[in-house]
């Protein structure tokens, strides 16, 4: 699979694709939202684990899994790493001391250096929330076309030209990857170091200039050929697809309970301010313990 | 090559979710209760909490007791989660009270209604009916001695004692360490009657400038007895006092006792103490220091024992701290808990004080009955009728973690009855009246080795 195809939205027909783009982006709209209020960590993993099966019911390809592994080990253990060393809230405990404030000169510099327990979990818990959006955002992403979501943000009466934008980023992702595959082939070609010139790493810090002077002519090939073709005309924003009336009905529902969650996270802020009401014992209750 | 490193890479990302699973359990309430049995133990996971080193000055809190009426044990937590669980172990209910700790509790008459302290920026009073756990009412303590989260100055409902006609009597405080490494105190006692309402506030229109860790009332005599602990004490202070009465029902002051201090010491303070007895005629108080005194319900002094003398060694003064005070039926006890350098606090004693973690129980008129020596320092301590049972915490001073447990000792003749070890320090305890059940809480410590022992739990043992 080349590096264009492996971040390409695929044609097969799966439960996914099938659905409008409007669903598709409240959803991961909705979602964002529950990422942001949840702080229970369990109920954050639980968040998490629906993504990655979302992905098994989209039938993922393989090669799709193994670029989405490498993101998410990188993201989630890099939060948990960061935040297991330097989580700087109290309290905290040390699991492990890896350099002891009397080690020596690097010792008094950093004052030590210790992993923290609470510093794990909060990293987890952060980690979970990239990761998830992460998750999300690349399904819709390799099971939409571009067009679909272009369709929607017009027809929520967004602007044609930030919703041109917004999806000429998703459809640009692709690109870019492929793009930058190219002109690392071209610097490992053209590398006369006798030793590792396959390298990739040793060629990252070379792909910027001949990457963003390709960006800078397809962008401007794509502005003349959206010039040419009369995007942005007012007739050319008639006839959008419609709403399918199934899943417009479960978005709502899905509204609603976002709406829920938030306001009963909300109650219970107000609760710890003193605004304490009894008949909302049940939502507090339930906000503490799975929110 | 690459196809394998593909499939690493899932791999990988299997194990993290495994991974992520058991990280993110431990606060879920379907973990919240993994129950162990053993053969009349059940045990409960209480959550997770920060662990605290072993030899700190404070250390984790929990309260319990057990509700008659319901025949269940009402559990508080530093999670700010109230649960009342049954001797079967089923939790009959759970509550969650903001974001406190929960650090203080006392049963109404009836048992129907328990009241409920916490240590929060809000530090407020709660009353709960015991039964379905609602919050029939709740003061904040933060309204009367004030609060400031940014210098970590909290303020805490740290006692409350209930009298037979269900008025409440709580002590509100907040100690604050200021910029210059000074400290202030801000006490006061707050008076309720059963439906919440203020009946009496002491003093009336300012705090004390004292720590207010105790008060005792009496329904004998009618009065409430508060004693003041500040170790760090200067003549500007207003409320020099070591123990001030008041009318229970009016609030009005009655009289002061001021306790003449020894050396080393610059105040004679009481952490635990003093408590009256039933009838109301005696109060028993045992000072830090390591005296214990029996007064009668004026407070003037009756007698008073050495049960720790402070002693120099090497120009150091070590002593065991004196705490608990009560009158019963089977004598006068009092409580020492464990040796400490009086000029560091934090430092350790290269010796053991000989009457360190011990109750002393004296007959009345002051004759000596007997000592008992625990293993390390007795938390808590709850009685049913002549037995007495202890929570044996921390001994700082051997690192015994064998000493851990809950443990029945018979008051009439001193001897152990029955001793139910726990991993960390047991560091709360209660017994039922008919002395059937006993219930205490477990805390994790982190030991200067290194190594976590023990976790937050709750013990029931059915006898």
């Amino acid at each position: 699979m080349s590096v264009r195809q492996l971040w390409e939205g695929s044609d097969e027909d799966n439960f996914v694709r099938t659905l409008s783009g409007s669903t598709k982006l409240s959803c991961l709209f909705l979602f964002s939202i529950l990422m942001i209020t949840v702080d229970n960590p369990r109920t954050l993993f639980i968040l998490f684990s629906l993504t990655l099966i979302s992905h098994v019911v989209a039938k993922t390809s393989i090669y799709k899994w193994q670029a989405l592994a490498v993101l998410l080990i990188l993201s989630l253990w890099g939060s948990m790493f960061s935040q297991a060393l330097f989580y700087a809230q109290t309290p905290r405990t040390p699991l492990f001391v890896l350099i002891s404030p009397t080690a020596g000169l690097l010792g008094q510099i950093t004052d030590g250096l210790y992993i923290y327990r609470e510093g794990i979990l909060y990293g987890a818990v952060q980690g979970l929330r990239s990761a998830s959006m992460m998750t999300l955002g690349l399904l819709i992403c390799w099971n939409s076309d571009p067009r679909q979501l272009l369709n929607a943000l017009l027809a929520w009466k967004l602007s044609p030209q930030v919703a041109f934008m917004l999806v000429t980023a998703i459809r640009f992702l692709p690109v870019l990857a492929s793009e930058t595959g190219e002109v690392i082939t071209a610097l490992q070609l053209r590398s006369n170091s006798q030793s590792g010139r396959t390298a990739v790493l040793r060629h990252l810090p070379y792909i910027a200039k001949p990457l963003l002077a390709r960006c800078l002519r397809r962008a401007q090939t794509l502005a003349l050929s959206v010039v040419s073709r009369g995007f942005f005309l007012a007739t050319a924003s008639k006839n959008r697809g419609l709403w399918p009336r199934r899943e417009l009905f479960a978005c709502i529902c899905f509204t609603a309970f976002v709406v829920a969650i938030v306001g009963s996270k909300f109650i219970y802020l107000l609760s710890e301010q003193g605004l304490y009401f009894g008949f909302f014992r049940y939502v507090y209750d339930w906000t503490k313990l799975y929110l | 090559m690459t196809k394998l490193k593909g499939y690493l890479a899932i791999f990988i990302l299997l194990l993290s979710w495994l991974a992520l699973y058991w990280l993110t359990g431990s606060r879920t309430p379907w973990e919240e209760f993994n129950i162990s049995k053993k053969s009349g133990e059940l045990s409960f996971y209480l959550g997770d909490i920060p662990t605290d080193n072993y030899d700190r000055m404070g250390f984790t809190k929990a309260i319990v007791k057990y509700v008659e009426a319901e025949e269940a044990w009402l559990v508080g937590t530093e999670r700010g989660e109230l649960f009342l669980i049954n001797n079967n172990g089923k939790e009959v209910w759970k509550r969650t009270l903001g974001i406190g700790k929960l650090v203080s509790v006392a049963l109404m008459k009836s048992g129907s209604f328990a009241c409920v302290g916490e240590s929060s920026p809000e530090a407020n009073l709660y009353c709960i009916n015991t039964h379905n756990g609602d919050i029939v009412w709740k003061h904040k303590g933060a309204d009367y001695v004030g609060t400031d989260p940014s210098a970590r100055s909290l303020p805490a409902i740290v006692h409350i004692a209930i009298d037979s006609d269900d008025n409440v009597y709580a002590n509100a405080y907040r100690f604050v360490m200021r910029k210059d490494g000074s400290r202030g105190y801000c006490g006061r006692m707050l008076a309720t009657d059963k439906a919440g309402k203020i009946i009496w506030r002491f003093p009336a229109e300012e705090n004390i400038d004292s720590w207010i860790n105790w008060c005792d009332v009496n329904d004998a005599n009618n009065r409430v007895v508060l004693s003041t602990s500040a170790y760090e004490f200067h003549d500007t202070m207003k409320y020099k006092d070591t123990m001030y009465f008041v009318n229970k029902k009016t609030g009005e002051p009655l009289n002061n006792v001021f306790l003449p201090t020894i050396p080393p010491f610059n105040n004679t303070v009481m952490r635990g103490s003093p408590n009256f007895s039933t009838d109301g005629k005696y109060l028993a108080g045992c000072a830090s220091d390591g005296r214990g005194f029996l007064f009668n319900e004026k407070g003037e002094t009756l007698w008073w024992k050495y049960l720790s003398k402070p002693t120099e060694i090497d120009h150091s003064w070590i002593n065991a701290s004196g705490r608990d005070g009560f009158v019963t039926p089977y004598g006068v006890i009092f409580t020492t808990i464990n040796t400490f350098n009086r000029e560091n606090w934090q430092l350790p004693t290269p010796v053991e004080h000989p009457s360190n973690n011990s109750l002393f129980v004296f007959n009345t008129d002051g004759t000596f009955k007997y000592q008992f020596m625990a293993k390390g320092t007795v938390e808590e301590i709850d009685f049913a009728d002549k037995l007495a049972a202890c929570a044996v915490g921390r001994n700082v001073r051997t690192h015994n973690y064998k000493a851990h447990g809950a443990l029945l000792l018979n008051l009439e003749s001193g001897k152990e009855i029955e001793f139910h070890p726990t991993a960390g320090p047991c560091q709360t305890i209660a017994i039922s009246k008919d002395q059937k059940h006993l219930a205490g809480v477990e805390a994790p410590a982190l030991t200067p080795e290194g190594k976590i022992i023990g976790s937050y739990r709750l013990h029931i043992w059915n006898r």
